[in-house]
């Protein structure tokens, strides 16, 4: 994939990942590999972007005596995997036209 | 390499960093070691495939880099800002000095027209009407160079982006 459009997804792809329930680190991972896979090296920076943003919240839990860190989505976070939804309507009404158009090009 | 040795080797390499931001992201490399190993991978084998500690801590410093550039730039002006405001603080006395002349110019020749010497009053005028020109072309400068340093300065962060 493109990588400025691969970039573009991240963000959301995170947000996706934990929109149901909280979900730690090495979860988010394994939810998101078969559709995007990212290294621990490039989820970091996008969690940390996406807290300072308010998208979601950090948590310390203990698991097996030891603390994990759970990020659950917020409000705003819902709502920009809303906008995002949004905006790819919009994308797809522009690309059925376009493929549409160039079809009928063809036929002609 | 074992886990607490990668750790160990990582958090020295992010010394550039701020304690808090640090310890995070050691934390973060720690719990993901953890569930790795706790899913039945060799600890070892997990180590691995994160790359090596300078190759992980060169990828966090950098996208840190931008913030940290930008505070570099303030920290140097803040620490040349004793010279700055004496420097500032003179050249504003000369700009206030050459207007105070020209107002007391100004006066003097207004005085000396009621007592009648209108050659002298002319010269004091003509004083007056110089340093007010001297004065008005410093502050103008004062004010372009300041917008050309800002201009200047925006393009540069500008290319940064």
């Amino acid at each position: 994939m493109d990588i400025q459009l691969k970039r573009g997804l991240l963000d959301v792809c995170v947000l996706a990942a934990i929109r149901g329930e909280s979900s730690y680190g090495y979860q988010i991972l394994k939810t998101m590999k078969p559709y995007i896979d990212i290294s621990e090296s490039t989820l970091y920076p996008i969690l940390r972007r996406l807290e300072t943003a308010n998208l979601l919240t950090v948590e310390s839990s203990e698991h097996n005596g030891r603390l994990r860190k759970y990020y659950a989505i917020t409000p705003a976070g819902q709502a920009r995997i809303d906008a995002f939804h949004e905006d790819w309507q919009e994308l797809l009404a522009i690309y059925r036209f376009i493929t549409r158009e160039t079809e009928n090009h063809d036929e002609k | 390499m074992t886990k607490n040795r990668f750790l160990a080797a990582l958090n020295r390499r992010l010394r550039p960093l701020r304690r808090e931001d640090r310890r995070r992201l050691v934390e973060y490399y720690a719990e993901m070691i953890d569930d790795r190993v706790e899913e039945g991978k060799p600890e070892a084998d997990v180590i691995r495939d994160l790359g090596t500690p300078r190759a992980v801590a060169a990828g966090m410093l950098s996208s840190s880099l931008q913030k940290r550039q930008s505070r570099g730039k303030i920290g140097w002006i803040l620490a040349l800002s004793p010279v700055w405001v004496a420097l500032c603080a003179a050249y504003f006395c000369v700009i206030l000095a050459l207007w105070a002349s020209a107002i007391g110019s100004a006066a003097m020749g207004v005085y000396v027209l009621f007592e009648g010497k209108t050659a002298l009053a002319s010269a004091f005028l003509g004083a007056a009407l110089i340093l007010m020109g001297l004065g008005m072309l410093a502050w103008r400068g004062t004010k372009a160079a300041i917008l050309l340093k800002r201009r200047s300065r925006r393009a540069r962060i500008g290319e940064e982006k």
